[in-house]
């Protein structure tokens, strides 16, 4: 594929963005304080193809006449290298569909993302797409989620050390990956404005017959609300 | 606010835009021979091969045709003989030293998971010892030219394992840490060796790129698992072994037959009565003292040599170790025999 190809699928992706806005908050209790616009941050713990700390923004309002979210999480793998590897995920979640305590979401998100070993160096873009159901009481919540993480394009640096073994051409390679993944989250608020959750699944490459090295997916968070006016 | 936000992702992704632009951002196909990982000798006719059992295998050899043969098996499964090529330092001392990839691995053809998975049980016996036979019976040109079996760790448990299946077929055998005989002993090295810790660097190099490549075709697969071979701290100091290509497909289905069948790579050579020569290394923090014993327990006649300051790979790869020991043993061994 050639220069005016990709240019062409990093606009796409580009006017994608513009229009979800951008946002975060993968865990919501959908039931719980609805009538104020919010600013949530939160910080979570757990494995997310490796073992990971991620730091969350979100900002909670009102689109379409639906609950909306968007924001950013930035997450990062541990390691002695810092900074080496990374991941932001920019993009929004709304409500679809709901009666009573029961709730759909659908969640847009572009992904950015940094690897690097001994011998290579990656940047991709890419997009995370999930719907979540469940049931949210104001205090409490539990649902399920079912994913799909897709590597849209990838720039591959190599090292030396690896032109020592071969020269693999470095460049930018299209559809490079994919995971889905399926799981279930729970949370409970403490107070109004704190907000405990668990989440965790199972993911599967996109072939379906194979599984990533860490094929489970487990993350302990919390959140915190803020008021940022009424509606 | 939302404004605000909309505004910043505007001006970032104009950024990245312009710098898609600017560096040209040409894309290319991840399965298009040669970009990832180089191409196989069905591929490119330039390499060595002979078809050999139903597979064309890269392949040559060092050394006066009717010399001792002295076959090389590498590592892995789905490893090659790169890292190996200072075994050719053996031809200037009298012996034909024989290299090949093994079937699905470095630059041997591939083949699809289902043609070693419909062997069963007689995978490695039909796939692997066949194999092996048909190389010996490829270059050996005499009916009496001797045949030394050098193995090292994968390599090492073939070795063990066709040399019990063909005693009166080999003069010397040679292993190199083979990581157990037994399935049990393997499952437990493997285990070992790759318990990598929680919050490491190593660990988050092979699992974070999952989320960047995901499995399709042999070459993608094949460059994946080339790039989370780099380091070890486990096994030694020594960086990656050199190699040209990994065989994913052929790594993932041995492994897979292996647990299921509980291959034993030590059966029937117990009937061996020839003196096998037995490397293990200083360095690599899996393979003690007592495991080397473990292992080698395995083979009724035996020297054990452990080669100082080096890894599980270092035996061949360093230099130093390779010139001042591991050659003058195998030298004197190979001529003993």
């Amino acid at each position: 594929m050639q220069t005016t190809s990709c240019i062409r699928y990093i606009t796409v992706i580009s006017i994608f963005l513009l229009t979800t806005h951008a946002m975060h908050a993968q865990v919501n209790n959908w039931s719980a304080d609805n009538k104020e616009k919010q600013h949530i941050v939160g910080t979570a713990f757990g494995a997310d193809f490796g073992v990971v700390s991620s730091f969350v923004y979100g900002y909670k309002t009102r689109m379409l006449k639906r609950p909306v979210i968007t924001g950013i999480e930035f997450s990062f793998p541990y390691g002695e290298k810092k900074m080496d590897d990374w991941k932001v995920k920019t993009g929004g979640q709304i409500r679809v569909i709901g009666t009573g305590p029961w709730a759909l979401s659908a969640r847009v998100q572009f992904v950015t993302r940094r690897y690097q070993n001994d011998l290579v160096r990656m940047i991709g873009f890419g997009s995370d797409l999930a719907l979540t159901g469940g049931y949210y009481k104001r205090r409490w919540f539990a649902a399920a989620e079912a994913g799909f993480d897709k590597a849209i394009v990838t720039q591959l640096g190599h090292t030396e050390k690896m032109r020592e073994n071969y020269a693999a051409r470095d460049g930018w390679y299209m559809a490079t990956g994919g995971n889905f993944y399926y799981g279930v989250q729970a949370g409970f608020h403490a107070g109004r404005r704190w907000l405990f959750y668990l989440r965790g699944g199972k993911m599967m490459e996109q072939d379906l017959k194979h599984s990533p090295t860490l094929p489970l997916y487990v993350q302990i968070g919390i959140n915190r609300t803020f008021h940022a006016g009424r509606r | 606010m939302q404004k605000k936000m909309c505004c910043l992702s505007g001006r970032i992704l104009l950024i990245l835009l312009a710098a898609a632009v600017f560096t040209g951002c040409k894309t290319y196909p991840l399965d298009e021979d040669g970009n990832l990982v180089p191409e196989t000798v069905d591929e490119d006719p330039s390499l060595p091969s002979a078809l050999i059992h139903g597979a064309l295998l890269h392949t040559e050899a060092f050394g006066a045709v009717d010399s001792p043969l002295v076959v090389a098996l590498h590592g892995g499964p789905g490893a090659d003989y790169r890292y190996l090529l200072p075994f050719k330092d053996l031809a200037d001392h009298g012996f034909r030293v024989v290299f090949y990839d093994q079937r699905g691995a470095g630059l041997s053809q591939r083949f699809n998971r289902d043609t070693y998975i419909r062997e069963g049980r007689e995978a490695v016996n039909h796939l692997v010892y066949d194999e092996l036979k048909a190389v010996i019976d490829h270059y050996r040109v005499k009916p009496n030219q001797k045949v030394f079996l050098l193995g090292h760790s994968w390599g090492g448990m073939l070795a063990t394992g066709f040399t019990g299946r063909y005693p009166n077929l080999v003069n010397g055998l040679v292993v190199m840490e083979p990581g157990g005989l037994t399935w049990a002993d393997v499952e437990t090295y493997i285990k070992e060796s790759r318990s990598f810790k929680f919050f490491s660097e190593t660990l988050n190099d092979v699992t974070a790129l999952d989320q960047f490549l995901t499995a399709k075709d042999h070459e993608l697969m094949d460059y994946k698992m080339g790039l989370t071979a780099t380091r070890n701290d486990n096994t030694g100091p020594e960086y990656v072994a050199p190699f040209w290509r990994n065989g994913a497909v052929v790594f993932n289905a041995l492994i897979d037959m292996g647990e299921k069948y509980k291959i034993d790579f030590s059966e029937g050579i117990g009937n061996y009565r020839q003196p096998v020569l037995f490397f293990y290394s200083e360095l690599n923090k899996v393979y003690t003292d007592s495991w080397a014993q473990r292992i080698s327990s395995a083979f009724p006649i035996k020297e054990l040599t452990k080669v100082p300051g080096v890894g599980h790979d270092g035996i061949v790869t360093n230099a130093n170790a390779w010139t001042t020991v591991t050659l003058p043993k195998l030298i004197t061994y190979f001529k003993s025999r």
